[in-house]
This record gives structure tokens, C-alpha cells and sequence, in this order.
């Protein structure tokens, strides 16, 4: 046998003056990280720990710390310890590295280059606990006269909903947290690509349903047990390839509802391999318009790459109601490292450039934009609504919510918060009565921030918020980035 | 509304309590033939022993009585008159009573035995005999023990204790012949033995020197400083007899407790109880029967008409270090069931879907759902049981236990009581 | 009253058994000083079965078997319904194990008594093992079981 190069990743450390040898830690860890002997000797096999806290939030005597594994490199800007480790593994394993979430990379963000106004003196400052604060949105094609008859649209009484994440990417009870929670908020929650679990029907009124390239779950009971149709066409953290789901999360309860085998991979395919052209998506949009009878609206999920304005403007002309862009830092239960961490563009300058084009070619209120793939804090949502996204999608925040670390080991389905993963036993792991509270408590605790930065803005709705540049200043951005933000720089 | 309870023990206890959650104002009066309170009979090993005090004896205290209105009469009852209504004290008093409880418990037997009668022989029963038996106690010294039931091995423990060397004779082949198998009663023998205790079974003594030397059938001479008769109690029936009611083993009732006279019921040690799983009427006396055939007398004094659908033989003692419990139905036959690990022991008996009985010795975790299923007959085959007897546990016991108790769980309670 | 156990939430974990010894035998909840210097015992105890797991609690019945079956009288049910053990009279006979249909009652460490929930009526608050248990699977209801 040989000899494996690659050290643990994460150092465990426990605190023998608090630990009481209680076992928790041992139950708690799906990897098997710590052991207890009868007679109370403890030990850690390290390499075997992902970084996910559950045994350090769970120590009842906060006897454990779980840090970077202390191996120092000669210092190596170029050489990173993580490019050397991802070789180590590659050459031992002869595999497509894998991972979960979003896009770690240390690219520039430029929400955290994008200062928000606030007023002084004149057009004064509104106070939320006295007035009131309009955030109520609705999501579809606005461009009906007087005399017309009304599109169908999806009203939100917060500009958040929760992004796309499939039963099987996740388990039941993070669908069942996050659809109570889009109930109780007045908002919506979407199914992702796996289907719709006969669990999670009756939150119909409040539900996304997903048309991925894979079709899983597609049939016409499927298209009326919704609040409107998602067509993905691609997602933030792998454009241009399709969904995999590896075949130890297809449990029964997965592969019924994505109308596949148990236990095998389910692979969806990079194209819908029914549109090969814009005049293609067009007739796709239009026949599950047919079948829902005009009643919903239809929106289009894209991947923000290099050509989004046009590919946006596209979309619109092809009928969708909505259009849902996920940046770069998208998050997934499973895409190769390589393209997560490589492919796609900030989606704050997807964004600001769709929503700019758009308005210049007049069809603007044809179609809703909602921004996607890391929005971390209400803030965020502000300056995206400032770039002119009518509302968001939260997908990582919203598992944060729910206890995720994000440890990124969502593709090996063992996921000891219960939420990345099938498995009956560590899906427990979240109630979803639990879970619904904390992913309500997150979307009350936006809105009041959301409702205090608009306030000092001068602000009463949220329609006075979006695309509107003026309420933006960049900091520390060079200004072809300024050009294309469409603000202007700090103290101009 | 006058209710008399003759006697102040268990079922006494048990008649307040259930007179009471019905009727709050009727008179209550006990009369206490052993002039001693309410004291719990199984704690007076505990006081030779040493381990607890007069003050620790009570089964309920003093306040007890005093809230539930109960006047406690220290007296002997000698004469019941069902005509007139009336229980004649010792003391020539006459207590009129509209509801009698009979309560009076047992006493031991006293085989005809030459030199029976001596100062040094003594019945462990009574909190007197203990304080007598105490007296008697020399360190070192040997005290014989006639008899190997549950009464002779406590007065063995407590005798032990106190720095005695004991000797335990039993006329049949083992210990504990009415509770234990032959099989569980090797491995309690065995245990007894470790601890310092001697045991001769297969004899009896045949008589008594004055000095306290026991002479056995097979010619053996044992010198004792004390020896304690406990090969039996018999129903003490005799007020209910010369009153003219029905008596068998015990006196007999009906399923609500109430004898051949409309106004008198009997509870406790006194009784013959309905076995159901032998489906005879026998005397049981256990402490648990005695308190709730006392309350369920007492409600049904107190005009309810609450039925008492018998009971099942069910015994937990402990003598040093060693915990036997055992219930259900000792003297029928099955498919027999065992299992050891270290000291630990479980034996069942089960005949065809029912376990008739199960007997565990340091195994306390399964004996409360065992006795359940045994008491509630609850159907579980054979296959089942052999599956649970590989290692017993909570976890392991039979899927139609577990349902029953969901079921119980969703309608709130056991069928019987 | 008693506390309701959800085999749907339950992770086995035993966190609620940690709490429930730290809660009692003059621990004052304190878990370190509990485990670190003294031998504290849980009151109920978990039962695995089948991939699911609860805690077996005591349902503090309302005709309860254990109460009718002591034999020194120290099982007493106070006036807010709660089942406990006076422990300065119980003998360690073990009758009340015997006749608890649930299993729930145990012998002491030391096999001299018993002991068994008590709802936490020496502390303030709800118990501890509802207090601690990190999934919402215990939870503290009215419903009585009646005998």
C-alpha cells in the first residue's frame, strides 16, 4: 500500500480540563472524527474531519476548537497549500476534483466596493417603526396598458425569496424549513431541479417549480402544483455543464420524486437537449404557458457569463416573465472545483449591465431581473435593487440560516447538519419546525434592515430603490468598473 | 356515612385514600390492633438490621391521617355484630359502623414443633418481634432460620448484619420454592453462599432444646442463640368467621371487594383474590395487591362501583447485593427461556403466545415492561422471545410490547385498576 | 404533565441525559463540576430501536402503578401532579421498577434506591433535558396518563 501525501486538512483540539466524556462529539460526527474507549481514552482521526463545527457546536462544555491543520508551507504566493493539496489529490485519486457551495476565490467583491447614501438635511430621513415601508414586489411582465389584460404576476411582501436547491441536493426538511418560511413571509421558495415531494405540495401557492434540462419530476400535475415555472438553463456555480447529483444521495425517497432509479447518478445534461436556439426557449416558454392556461408566470434562470446582456435581452424577447441571473458565487450541492471556482462573472455587474441594456432597448418592464448567488446581508439585497434587480434569490445564506458551515462536502451527502444530504438518519439532524423559525427570523431581521438603510435614504418603497445608481458610490474601483457598474466614485 | 377499618397497615392506608377521593365528609375510623400507626411490615428487617430507626417505619405518617380525617383507635378488635352494626373493641368499647373494612392482614404459622414454644424462638412479623428478636441478637453467636421464603432470607440479611452467624433450614430441595425455578434458585443459592450464609435444604427441624439447640430430621444438632419460624402466614380470619361470612383460604369477596355481608368489604394479606392467570381464588399476599384492594374497597365504600379484576403473583425483594424479581404464574408449565451474564439471570416461562412468568435476578431494566405484558397478556410469539432472551434489553424487547404501549400512550392508560 | 419524547427528532445524541445528572444530586446544573468531580446520574435513558431513538420518560401517570407499589411510601405524587421519590425512605427494594409498565424507573448507581424523573421540581424553569435538547425533540405537555 502506498503512502498518502495529503495531511488532514483541519487540526481538532480538545480541552481535557472541560471535556466530560460524554460521547456527543462521537455520535454527532458522520465521519468518524473522534473515538471513546470503555474506558474513557479519546483520540481524533483528523484527516477524516471537513471543518463543519457540528461536534464543537454541539460540546456541551465547549471543550473542542477546530482550526487549519498547522502545516506551513515556504512561503509561495503562487503556490498556494490549496493548489498543492488539490495535485496530491488528483494524483492519488485520478479524479475530476469535486466540491460544494460557492466560489471561495479571493475575486474582487463588489458589494464590499459599493457605499450606500443616506440623507442629510435636505429630502430627510424616514423612520421605519413610524412610517410606513413599502418592500411589496411583484415579479412578472409589466408591460401591459391600461386596456390590456393583466399578465399574471407573483407579488413578494419582501424583495427575497429562496433560491433553487433540489430535494436530493438537500434534504426534505430544508425544503419543508424554507417553504413554511416563504408562507409565513409572503414570499417563495423554489423546488430546484429535483422535483416536487408529495410532502411539500400544499405550500403550492408559495412554490417555484423548476424545468431543468434533466426534466426530473416534470409532468403537468408538477407545472399546476406552483406559484410559476422556473426553465433553467444554467446556474451560477457551473454554467455551461448540468446538474450532478452522485448516486449515493439518490435515496427511493429522491428517486420517486425525480421519476428515476434509486442509487444511480442523475446526471442532467449540459443543454436542454430541446433548445438550440432563442427561437427554441420561446417555443418551450410558450407550450408551458399552454399547459398552465396563461395562469403563471414563466421564468428563465441563466448562468451571468460573458455575453449576459444579450443572452438577457434574448430571454426577454422570448417571452419569459422573469429573469433570474446567479453570479459567480453561486452556490451547489456538487460541481467540479475547477469550474466553480473559474466560470461565470460578478453578478453585480451582470446585473447593472442587464438591467442598463434592457431599459435602453424599452423593454424594461417586459420582465422582472432577479439577481442571484451571494448575497450574504441585507445590505447586499440594497445595492443589488440599487443596480436594478427587482428582487433576490438566497440560496447559501438561506442554509446558513438553517446551520450550514459550509464546509463544502455537500457532494458526499454526509452533511452533519442534516441538510446537504438524503440519509434519513442525519436529515433528523434538522427540524424543520426549527428551521422554518430560523429562516423566518433571517427574512424578519432583513427587512427591518432593509426597511432602516432605506429610511435613511429617504426612501418609503422599495420601486424608488431599484436601478436607481444615485443611491450608490463606488470605493476603491477603477473606473471602466465604475463605467460599467453605472455609479458614480465616491466623492464625485 | 361511619366507616370502621379494622386493622392499620397497607390496605388500611389504601381504604383512606380511596374513601376519600370520593367522599370528604364521611367519619373514618381505624381501629389499630397493633397499637403501633401505619408502618410498612416489609421495613421491619431494616430494623433489626439496624439500618433504619423507629422514626423510619412509617408507611404514612401521622399527618396522613390528621389531612384525610381518619381517627386512629389503639385497640383490638375481638367481636364483629353485622346485625347490629357494630365492632366490640378490647378495651369494651363499642364502635357503630354503616361500612366495615376488613383489614387484618396475617400472621405466621406456627408448626407443632417440640420446644416451639421457648423464649428463643421467635416469628419475624410484628414491629415487636423485631424489637424482641433485637434483644436477643449476639454478635457471633448462631441464629437457625426455619423456613427459606422471603421473610427468612430478610431476617437472615438483617441477622447477618449484625455480625450473626446464620444458618438457613428448608424443608424442600431449594430456596425459595414459591417464587423461584429450581434453575434461579441454584444461582441465588450460590450467591447466598458467597456472602457467609449457610443453607440445608431438603430438612426440617424436628425439635427445639430449651438452650436453643435445633435438632434436625436427619440427626444434625445446631446450638442457637436464636431461632426465627418463618415457614408461613395464614389469613388472620377468624373475626370474619365468628361473624358469620364467607371464608375459604381468606375471606372471599366479590370483584368489588365486598364480602357475603353488604356492608362489610375486606382487602389485603386477608383475602382470597382472584389469580388471573391461574384463574383460582388464593390468598395473595403482596404489598401492592394490599394497597390497591384497599382503595378500590374504599371508593367502592364510598358508593362507586369500581371493579377489581384480580391480580398476578409479583415479588422484588434484595439481600445483599442481589436483586430477584419475579412474576407471573410459578406453577405452570411452558417452554422455558434463560439467559447469564456474570451475576446477572433471566428465566421465562412461555406457554404458546403468553409469558406465564419470568423470574430476573440482577437484571432490574426489563422487569417493569415484562410485567406488563405478563398482567396484560399481551400476545407475543414464541420466535420473538428467543430472539429477545440472546440479549435482553429494552431495545430488543417484542414489537407487540412496543405497540401497546403506543397504544396506550394515544388513549391514555392500562386496562386494569 | 410530563415530557413528551419525538422518535422523529431524536438524534440520540444524550445531551438531555448530561443535563438531567447535572440537574439533580445538588449539581445545580452545573455540568462541568458535575462530570468532572462527582458521579452524576441521568434519570431516564435513552432506548435505540430500529433507527430511532427517545428518551424514556416518566409519564408521572395519573394512577401511577409505582406509587401504589412502594413499600415504604417514599414514591409520592405532588399537588402539580409531578410523581417523585422521597429518598430518604426508599429501601432499593425495586417493587416499583417492577410494576412500571414503561420501564422508566432505575436502580441508583450505587443499587441502594432508586431514582427517576421529577420534572426538575427542585430547579427553576422547565427541565433540562426540554431546555437542552438542541433539536426540539422533547417538549413539555399537559396530556395525564391515566391508569
Amino acid at each position: 500500500m502506498t503512502l498518502s501525501l495529503l495531511t488532514p486538512a483541519f487540526s481538532v483540539g480538545r480541552n481535557e480540563e472541560r471535556c466530560i466524556r460524554c460521547g456527543v462529539c462521537v455520535n454527532q460526527c458522520i465521519n468518524q472524527v473522534h473515538h471513546l474507549d470503555e474506558d474513557g481514552f479519546m483520540w481524533v482521526t483528523e484527516k477524516n474531519c471537513v471543518g463543519c463545527h457540528r461536534c464543537a457546536v454541539l460540546c456541551p462544555t465547549q471543550a473542542l476548537t477546530i482550526t487549519r491543520f498547522p502545516l506551513d508551507f515556504r512561503p509561495n504566493q503562487y503556490w498556494s497549500a490549496d493548489s498543492l493539496r488539490e495535485i496530491y489529490r488528483q494524483a492519488e485519486s485520478g479524479g475530476v476534483l469535486l466540491t460544494g457551495m460557492g466560489n471561495p476565490r479571493p475575486y474582487r467583491s463588489y458589494f464590499d466596493h459599493l457605499l450606500l447614501n443616506a440623507s442629510q438635511v435636505t429630502n430627510p430621513s424616514i423612520d421605519p417603526l413610524r412610517e410606513p415601508m413599502e418592500l411589496t414586489t411583484y415579479l412578472g411582465d409589466h408591460s401591459a396598458g391600461l386596456s390590456e389584460a393583466e399578465k399574471p404576476l407573483l407579488k413578494l411582501e419582501i424583495p427575497v425569496m429562496f433560491s433553487a436547491m433540489s430535494y436530493g441536493a438537500v434534504s426534505l426538511n430544508v425544503q419543508k424549513s424554507l417553504a413554511r418560511a416563504a408562507r409565513e413571509m409572503v414570499t417563495y421558495w423554489n423546488t430546484g431541479e429535483g422535483g416536487l415531494h408529495d410532502e411539500v405540495k400544499e405550500y403550492a401557492d408559495c412554490t417555484i417549480v423548476q424545468v431543468a434540462s434533466g426534466r426530473f419530476g416534470v409532468s403537468p400535475d408538477y407545472l399546476n402544483n406552483a406559484a410559476a415555472i422556473e426553465i433553467k438553463i444554467g446556474q451560477g456555480a457551473k454554467p455551461g455543464i448540468g446538474g450532478h447529483l452522485p448516486a449515493e444521495k439518490v435515496s427511493p425517497g429522491v428517486a420517486q420524486t425525480r421519476m428515476i432509479p434509486a442509487w444511480s447518478d442523475a446526471i442532467s445534461p449540459a443543454p436542454h437537449h430541446d433548445i438550440y436556439s432563442i427561437e427554441d426557449l420561446a417555443q418551450l416558454i410558450e407550450t408551458i404557458k399552454v399547459a398552465t392556461d396563461f395562469q403563471k408566470p414563466v421564468a428563465v434562470k441563466v448562468a451571468a457569463v460573458h455575453n449576459i446582456s444579450a443572452i438577457a435581452s434574448g430571454i426577454v424577447r422570448a417571452g419569459a416573465d422573469i429573469v433570474a441571473i446567479d453570479g459567480f458565487r453561486g452556490a451547489t450541492g456538487a460541481a467540479p472545483l475547477r469550474i466553480r471556482d473559474n466560470i461565470g462573472i460578478p453578478i453585480e455587474m451582470a446585473i447593472a449591465q442587464v438591467d442598463q441594456r434592457l431599459r435602453d432597448e424599452g423593454i424594461r418592464p417586459k420582465a422582472s431581473l432577479v439577481s442571484a448567488g451571494g448575497i450574504r446581508n441585507s445590505a447586499d439585497v440594497v445595492k443589488i435593487l440599487a443596480l436594478g434587480a427587482d428582487a433576490v434569490y438566497i440560496g447559501t445564506a438561506a442554509l446558513v440560516a438553517l446551520g450550514c458551515h459550509l464546509c463544502q462536502t455537500c457532494f458526499t451527502g454526509r452533511c452533519n447538519w442534516g441538510i446537504a444530504t438524503t440519509d434519513r438518519q442525519l436529515s433528523k439532524r434538522l427540524n424543520p419546525e426549527i428551521g422554518a423559525m430560523r429562516a423566518i427570523n433571517l427574512l424578519k431581521a432583513w427587512e427591518h434592515e432593509i426597511k432602516e438603510m432605506m429610511g435613511g435614504m429617504g426612501i418609503n418603497a422599495v420601486d424608488s430603490l431599484r436601478g436607481n445608481r444615485l443611491m450608490l458610490k463606488g470605493i476603491g474601483l477603477e473606473q471602466h468598473e465604475l463605467d460599467l457598474l453605472g455609479v458614480s466614485p465616491a466623492g464625485a | 356515612m361511619r366507616y370502621v377499618i379494622i386493622g392499620n397497615c397497607i390496605a388500611a392506608a389504601g381504604a383512606v385514600e380511596g374513601i376519600r377521593s370520593y367522599d370528604q365528609k364521611g367519619e373514618i375510623t381505624i381501629i389499630d390492633g397493633e397499637r403501633r400507626g401505619c408502618y410498612s411490615r416489609p421495613l421491619i428487617s431494616y430494623l433489626l438490621a439496624g439500618s433504619k430507626g423507629a422514626a423510619g417505619l412509617h408507611y404514612r405518617s401521622e399527618a396522613f391521617f390528621a389531612r384525610n380525617q381518619a381517627r386512629v383507635i389503639p385497640a383490638r378488635a375481638v367481636r364483629i355484630d353485622p346485625p347490629a352494626g357494630q365492632v366490640e373493641l378490647d378495651d369494651g368499647m363499642m364502635i357503630d359502623y354503616d361500612r366495615l373494612l376488613l383489614a387484618t392482614g396475617a400472621s405466621p404459622l406456627i408448626p407443632e414443633l417440640p420446644g416451639i414454644e421457648h423464649p428463643r424462638v421467635k416469628t419475624l412479623y410484628t414491629w415487636k418481634d423485631a424489637e424482641e428478636i433485637a434483644a436477643l441478637v449476639e454478635t457471633g453467636a448462631t441464629a437457625v432460620i426455619l423456613g427459606s421464603g422471603l421473610i427468612g432470607l430478610k431476617a437472615a440479611e438483617a441477622l447477618h448484619q449484625r455480625g450473626m452467624k446464620v444458618v438457613i433450614v428448608e424443608k424442600q430441595e431449594q430456596i425459595l420454592p414459591r417464587l423461584l425455578s429450581p434453575w434461579s434458585a441454584t444461582i441465588a443459592l450460590r450467591h447466598l453462599q458467597e456472602q457467609g450464609i449457610q443453607v440445608l435444604t431438603g430438612h426440617q427441624a424436628v425439635s427445639i432444646s430449651e438452650s436453643g439447640e435445633v435438632e434436625l430430621d436427619h440427626g444434625a444438632k445446631i446450638p442457637a442463640q436464636l431461632v426465627i419460624v418463618a415457614v408461613g402466614n395464614r389469613p388472620n380470619q377468624s373475626l370474619a368467621r365468628e361473624a358469620g361470612l364467607k371464608t375459604g383460604k381468606g375471606i372471599i369477596v366479590n370483584q368489588y371487594l365486598q364480602t357475603s355481608d353488604p356492608d362489610i368489604w375486606a382487602a389485603g394479606d386477608v383475602i382470597e383474590t382472584h389469580n388471573i392467570l391461574s384463574g383460582a381464588a388464593e390468598v395473595m399476599a403482596l404489598l401492592p395487591l394490599a394497597h390497591l384492594e384497599g382503595y378500590l374497597a374504599g371508593c367502592n365504600m364510598a358508593g362507586q362501583a369500581v371493579r377489581y379484576p384480580g391480580a398476578i403473583f409479583l415479588n422484588a425483594v434484595h439481600f445483599m447485593g442481589m436483586h430477584i424479581i419475579a412474576a407471573g404464574e410459578p406453577n405452570r408449565s411452558g417452554t422455558v427461556l434463560q439467559w447469564q451474564q456474570g451475576s446477572s439471570s433471566l428465566e421465562m416461562t412461555i406457554d404458546g403466545d403468553y409469558l406465564l412468568r419470568y423470574i430476573a435476578i440482577n437484571l432490574p431494566g426489563i422487569t417493569g415492561p415484562l410485567t406488563a405484558i405478563v398482567e396484560q397478556q399481551i400476545r407475543i410469539e414464541l420466535k420473538e422471545w428467543q430472539e429477545f432472551i440472546r440479549e435482553p434489553s429494552m431495545a430488543s424487547l417484542p414489537a407487540a410490547y412496543w405497540a401497546e404501549m403506543r397504544r396506550w400512550e394515544e388513549h391514555g392508560g392500562l386496562r386494569c385498576g | 404533565m410530563r415530557v413528551q419524547s419525538n422518535p422523529e427528532y431524536c438524534l440520540g445524541c444524550g445531551l438531555c441525559r448530561l443535563y438531567c445528572a447535572a440537574a439533580h444530586d445538588g449539581y445545580d446544573g452545573n455540568l462541568l463540576k458535575a462530570f468532572k468531580r462527582g458521579t452524576p446520574q441521568p434519570r431516564a435513558d435513552l432506548i435505540v430501536r430500529n433507527d430511532k431513538s427517545w428518551l424514556n420518560t416518566c409519564r408521572h401517570c395519573h394512577n401511577a402503578p409505582c406509587i401504589n407499589a412502594c413499600l415504604t411510601g417514599a414514591l409520592q405524587k405532588d399537588d402539580q401532579g409531578i410523581v417523585f421519590i422521597d429518598s430518604q425512605r426508599c429501601v432499593g427494594c425495586f417493587t416499583c421498577v417492577m410494576v412500571c409498565p414503561f420501564g422508566h424507573i432505575q436502580p441508583s448507581r450505587d443499587s441502594y434506591r432508586v431514582v427517576k424523573c421529577d420534572l426538575c421540581r427542585d430547579q427553576k424553569g422547565i427541565p433540562a433535558c426540554v431546555s437542552f435538547c438542541p433539536n426540539g425533540a422533547l417538549s413539555l405537555t399537559e396530556e395525564v396518563e391515566t391508569r
